[in-house]
């Protein structure tokens, strides 16, 4: 399967992964075949790309990096969360935990943490698909550095709620997206304040965890807020997820004309280190995010072209490809696997939209 | 079997070869094969003669049984084309299919391949007893290597077309750039060489010392083009016999200088050369410049590009020059990179030139992958900023300290 954006779909192609409403609900579902209404409401829901597939690559499996009925979960969960704080009440710490460490051991157990999956989202549920994507991001991030399961319990529970606060703004902040520079009104800038109080107000939530709410807007060269906190000021948590939460706003941002939106939010975040983010976290995310996910056609240097079937954690620009076009445009029934991280004559040189 | 039927097949295989101008007719040529050996498959591969280090498969034929050996096939062929001995033996697939394969090489020098023949594993025995086939295969080899040479170099102006319409001249690498890296812990190296005409003039090299340490060169003729390429490779060889000298980098290019300034002032052309000894144990590197484009360092410690200093006179320029070498100490994860004229003259449709300011704002953009990744990106993003319009030779070399 692979990625499209909403615009380029049409009638006939086949859906190729369920997307969900933050209550759990199918919206969108796997193997249909998609109908002049399906793109209605697509475009009604707000949803700016989808994974289709075809019988060129219906074999091609993307798996996410934890289960998707976790995610879904999840999901629900959040919204449950975040709904009961703004009925007033507390948050169901126990039952967050859970669905914590059940991520949490899905993202242990797995050898190859890439992230290959885009996390598509409808708009109108986008905070709880937000905050639970940033919280498996920053998993990732924290695997990566070695955390133990404790502390990437309280990293993911912070980075869960980071925007719990926006549940006190005055608008209906619930719906609606961030825009990538964070929306930089006194109003809103307090929700970091609201989200630390209402964290720390819970005797089941870690102070860690809490003052992700707070400090996930520092900057590392010390212009951020509400503190202006600088460099090791900022809490490690904090700083990892203000890493993921960037780069989750930057995919659910872009628009259909932008290529490889992926690799424009990776030169986003090392164009910022120093400045916005720590320079070694990002390094350590950047080495688990595909470049070239899993199913992408590419061309390599030699002319031949193929499909992205595996990436290694370490080196994303260096994926196996499986080769079935040779080059002079003969196209073989099946292909055959070169590892570019071992065979270093090769090397990507375009991808899907560009062949 | 017989005489009558190996000839047959040598016939049809001329036949398909000199009549056809499609690349399929290899697919068709393996066809024939496995038609005259009761095979079940047959693969056809060549060492890409235009880069090193990788191959390709120019055909393939499968009677109409599924099961897929495509992974199994490519392992073997390659092999089979690194040693450049016949291979036969049995193997078991990924479905726990069991096979009788033979796989044979072809051709010498710049032209190598090997066709792979599977067989159902009970038709070994068969294959084995009959000499007649085994003898013909050698025959077969010949056969197949002169009708896929007949076809790389007489159908070439198809083969030039599909070159040019891929992105830009990546494809192909120049013979004066280095084909493997050296191995060498805590360095990470990446280098590419993108060249505007067929034949490049600049020049890259990445030379093993004695005692850990490398050897990094990058020169560009200017004036590019076949006469600029035949002057760089007459400097290459020089300069590989003095690097591997003790000398240092001054007294190299100071000596380069004297061997070429002659030949150089009668073809009116001059050569620009950076030359540097890397040390990965105390990341120090000790280099001399001649009229070659400052190379330009990114510091982890504060984010900022610098450029190297370190000035010389350009080799040709006088019959004796005497260099200076100049010292710089990289930090872990810092990056260098040395490039050529051609990467900051990349023009864009409005004729504004990339400029060592675009390189560095591209590179400020992927610093944290490695070097070979930074390299990729770099590559593309000066493919993309001229349109696949290159006027001259683009080259570069990115190291990293790890």
């Amino acid at each position: 399967m692979r990625i499209i954006s909403t615009g380029k779909i049409r009638p006939g192609m086949i859906v190729g992964k369920n997307i969900y409403s933050a209550d759990g609900r199918i919206l969108l579902k796997k193997d249909v075949i998609i109908t002049e209404g399906y793109l209605a409401q697509l475009d009604r829901l707000d949803i700016p790309y989808i994974y289709v597939k075809d019988h060129i690559d219906e074999d091609i499996v993307i798996d996410d990096v934890i289960k998707e009925e976790s995610r879904v979960e999840a999901v629900n969960i959040t919204r449950r969360a975040i709904e009961k704080i703004h009925r007033g009440r507390d948050i169901d710490v126990p039952e967050v935990k859970t669905v914590i460490n059940k991520i949490v051991d899905e993202l242990l157990g797995n050898s190859n943490l890439v992230l290959n999956l885009i996390d598509i989202r409808a708009q109108g549920d986008y905070l709880y698909g937000h905050s639970v994507n940033v919280a498996v991001l920053s998993g990732i991030i924290g695997v990566a550095l070695n955390y133990n399961q404790i502390m990437l319990r309280d990293l993911m529970l912070g980075a869960l709620f980071h925007d719990i606060g926006k549940t006190k703004l005055n608008r209906k902040i619930v719906e609606g997206k961030n825009s990538a520079d964070s929306s930089g009104t006194a109003e809103n800038k307090k929700h970091c304040q609201y989200g630390f109080d209402i964290l720390r107000a819970n005797a089941g939530i870690s102070l860690y965890s809490a003052h992700v709410a707070y400090q996930h807007h520092e900057y590392f060269n010390g212009n951020g807020y509400p503190r202006g906190l600088k460099g090791q000021e900022i809490s490690e948590f904090a700083r990892i997820v203000s890493v993921a939460n960037t780069y989750d706003i930057f995919l659910s941002n872009v628009r259909e004309e932008e290529e490889t939106s992926i690799l424009k939010a990776a030169e986003y975040l090392t164009a910022n280190c120093g400045a916005i983010f720590d320079p070694e976290i990002v390094a350590v995310f950047l080495k688990r995010v595909a470049i070239y996910p899993i199913g992408t056609r590419v061309l390599l240097n030699t002319g031949e072209k193929g499909f992205v079937t595996k990436t290694h954690k370490n080196f994303p620009t260096q994926p196996v490809v499986c080769v079935d076009t040779n080059l002079f445009d003969v196209k073989f029934n099946q292909g055959y696997d070169v590892d570019l991280s071992n065979k270093k004559a090769y090397f990507i040189i375009g991808c899907e939209e560009n062949i | 079997m017989g005489d009558k039927k190996e000839i047959n097949l040598f016939f049809d295989i001329y036949d398909l070869a000199f009549d056809a101008a499609k690349p399929e007719i290899f697919n068709d040529i393996v066809e024939k094969v496995v038609a005259y050996l009761g095979a079940s498959s047959c693969s056809l591969w060549i060492n890409n003669p235009e880069i090193a280090g990788t191959e390709t498969k120019l055909g393939y034929y499968n009677n109409g049984n599924d099961k897929d050996i495509s992974q199994l096939d490519y392992g073997i062929s390659c092999r089979t084309m690194a040693s450049k001995e016949p291979n036969i033996n049995k193997a078991v697939d990924g479905q726990k299919n069991k096979w009788f394969y033979i796989s044979y090489p072809f051709g010498e020098n710049d032209l190598t391949g090997c066709f792979t023949i599977w067989f159902e594993e009970n038709l070994e025995n068969d294959f084995r007893q009959s000499g007649e086939k085994i003898k013909g295969l050698a025959k077969l080899a010949v056969i197949i290597k002169n009708v896929v040479s007949h076809f790389l170099t007489y159908k070439r102006f198809d083969y030039k077309r599909i070159i040019q319409e891929l992105s830009a001249a990546e494809k192909i690498q120049s013979s004066l750039v280095p084909t493997k890296k050296p191995d060498i812990p805590n360095v990470g190296i990446g280098a590419r060489s993108l060249v505007a005409n067929e034949v490049g003039g600049d020049y890259l090299d990445l030379i093993q010392l004695d005692n850990g340490k490398l050897g990094i060169a990058v020169g560009d003729a200017m004036g590019m083009g076949i006469p600029g390429a035949f002057v760089m490779l007459t400097a290459r060889a020089i300069f590989r016999l003095l690097a591997k000298s003790k000398a240092e980098p001054e007294e190299i290019l100071g000596q380069l200088n004297i061997c070429l300034t002659p030949e150089l002032i009668q073809q009116n052309m001059f050569i620009s050369l950076f030359y540097g000894v890397y040390n990965p144990q105390n990341r120090n590197l000790k280099y001399a410049v001649a009229g070659h484009n400052p190379p330009i360092i990114f510091r982890r410690s504060n984010r900022k590009m610098e450029d190297l200093e370190g000035r010389g006179l350009v080799i040709g320029g006088k019959h004796q020059i005497s260099y200076n070498s100049f010292n710089a100490t990289l930090e872990k994860g810092d990056l260098m990179i040395i490039y050529t004229d051609g990467v900051k003259d990349i023009r864009n449709k409005s004729n504004k030139s990339f400029g060592a300011e675009g390189i560095k704002r591209v590179l400020s953009n992927y610093v944290e992958y490695d070097a070979e990744g930074i390299s990729n990106c770099l590559a593309h993003a000066l493919v993309k900023y001229c349109n696949n319009q290159l006027n001259d030779d683009a080259s570069f070399i990115i190291l990293k300290a790890e």
